[in-house]
């Protein structure tokens, strides 16, 4: 009788370790998935943005930065991503004839689980060439 | 007395379970952390292969527009390549231009039918990049090691099209027949191109404004002309911003506020001022697209006609627009340019226009 009872209940200790172990693998697998997703959609957002930013005059209306800025605000949004907390900067760095943009973006985000530790903000920065060097 | 066999089944099982259920946990924890490190790892390289990409494409861009058609542009295209890599980064680190592979891995070349070929022979005719990043041994972010995936090459590469004169404001593309010229070829340099009312003047032009145009642009913007003599000098044309002037008066205005004189060195003799000229400051100069092209029509060169389906533009010349009779009758209006080179490729490209051929991932 004693062995049958201390067998009872072994399966379900077994089962609460396996449990937890696969689901904590899960758990971190979605979540950080969900990062470099997410951080992808800022990246390829912020590159194409500051494509075709850099092609517009300087001194035309909008500028390359101000063009950049809305862009990107723009089409996070059309991805359903809360633009409210994001912060998108775009500065011109040198002169001409070497003038670059720079534009970073910072987004914070929220993991789908949040069991594990994952970035509060993702970051996204990319540098280019203005084309007109007026 | 008990059965031999009922004796040894209560006390086999119990030993060979004993342990058991722990092995094979311990195994397949194993297996899922591996898997789990196969996917953040592989998750990760493509991120960074997106970084990467980004980077060569800002430095085929920065070396096209610091390409200028001379030696010295050559150089500060890969110098510029150069410091746009640097202030770009994948995978969370900054990039090394030397480790990626440095100056060999900015190609400037030509397209030729379609295709971009290294070339530097003639820096006038460079007027392509081909940026191919790679890092050889790519950091992973678990033990993607294990399995190749940190030894893998990240790599990327991007294509631009672009030269023609550094810093110049190319206010419009002119596109004359070839028929209209000597010759259509990598020798065309230095030719002095007189459209007027009669000869070669069939051709059209426009003011490609703030977008950057490329070759679609180029083409709507463009205004058709027509047949006849006195029909297309003069002629107006629909500019970027929606105003329309006489082609011939605008030139005439932008030659005279050009800042850039002749240069004796570089463009040779200056031709001799058009009679009735209407620009006010004579020998200035306008560096400008010169887009050659071919029509359907095999008639006689004057009697050309450009239609939406006749443009075809199978090359592109710098042009030196210096002098422009803007005043009269339509039949006495000219302008009078130097052809400074020609290239044959089929891209209608420069500092302002050019169509970028989307970045290719390998």
């Amino acid at each position: 009788m004693d062995g049958r009872r201390s067998r009872r209940g072994s399966s379900a200790i077994e089962f609460a370790f396996c449990a937890a172990a696969l689901l904590g693998t899960v758990f971190a697998v979605l979540d950080w998935g969900w990062v470099f997703y997410r951080r992808t959609q800022l990246l390829d957002v912020t590159n194409a943005a500051i494509s075709e930013a850099s092609t517009l005059v300087q001194t035309g209306t909008p500028t390359p930065a101000n063009a950049a800025i809305a862009d990107i605000e723009a089409n996070l949004a059309a991805l359903g991503i809360d633009v409210s907390a994001l912060t998108v900067t775009a500065t011109n760095v040198g002169s001409s004839p070497a003038e670059v943009l720079n534009v970073q973006v910072s987004l914070p985000f929220e993991p789908l689980i949040g069991l594990w530790p994952t970035p509060e903000t993702l970051n996204a920065e990319v540098s280019m060439y203005l084309e007109r060097q007026d | 007395m008990q059965h031999p066999a009922s004796a040894r089944s209560r006390i086999h099982p119990r030993r060979r379970r004993q342990g058991s259920i722990l092995i094979v946990v311990a195994v397949s924890l194993a297996v899922l952390l591996a898997v789990a490190s196969v996917a953040v790892d592989g998750q990760w390289f493509h991120m960074a292969q997106d970084e990467l990409h980004d980077a060569s494409e800002a430095a085929a861009q920065a070396a096209a527009v610091g390409m200028d058609g001379t030696s010295a542009g050559l150089v500060t295209a890969k110098t510029r390549a150069h410091a746009i890599v640097e202030v770009n980064e994948a995978g969370g680190s900054p990039l090394d231009y030397e480790a990626l592979g440095g100056d060999a891995a900015v190609q400037l070349g030509r397209i030729v039918d379609g295709e971009f070929v290294e070339d530097v022979s003639d820096p006038k005719k460079a007027v392509a990049v081909q940026v191919t990043l790679q890092d050889p041994s790519f950091a992973s972010v678990t033990a993607g090691s294990l399995f190749g995936i940190g030894e893998s090459a990240v790599a990327a590469r991007a294509r631009a099209l672009g030269g023609g004169p550094a810093g110049a404001a190319c206010p419009l593309p002119i596109a004359i027949p070839a028929c209209g010229l000597p010759s259509v070829d990598g020798s065309l340099c230095n030719v002095d191109v007189l459209m007027s009312a009669d000869g070669n003047d069939n051709g059209a032009w426009a003011n490609i404004g703030m977008t950057r145009p490329n070759r679609p642009s180029i083409v709507s913007a463009m205004n058709p002309s027509t047949c006849g003599a006195a029909s297309d000098t003069g002629d107006v044309v629909s500019l970027n911003n929606g105003a329309i002037a006489s082609a011939t008066s605008y030139l005439a205005g932008v030659i005279d506020a050009s800042t850039d004189t002749w240069d004796t060195a570089t463009l040779g003799t200056q031709p001799a001022k058009l009679p009735g000229s209407a620009v006010t400051k004579y020998g200035h100069v306008v560096k400008s697209q010169l887009i050659i092209f071919n029509t359907t029509y095999t008639g006689s060169c004057s009697g050309i006609k450009m239609t939406g389906t006749g443009y075809e533009i199978a090359g592109y010349a710098t042009a030196v627009v210096y002098d422009a009779v803007a005043t009269g009758p339509a039949a006495s209006r000219k302008i009078a340019m130097r052809i400074v080179c020609e290239t044959t490729s089929g891209a209608a490209g420069g500092g302002y226009f050019g169509t970028r051929v989307p970045p290719q991932f390998f």
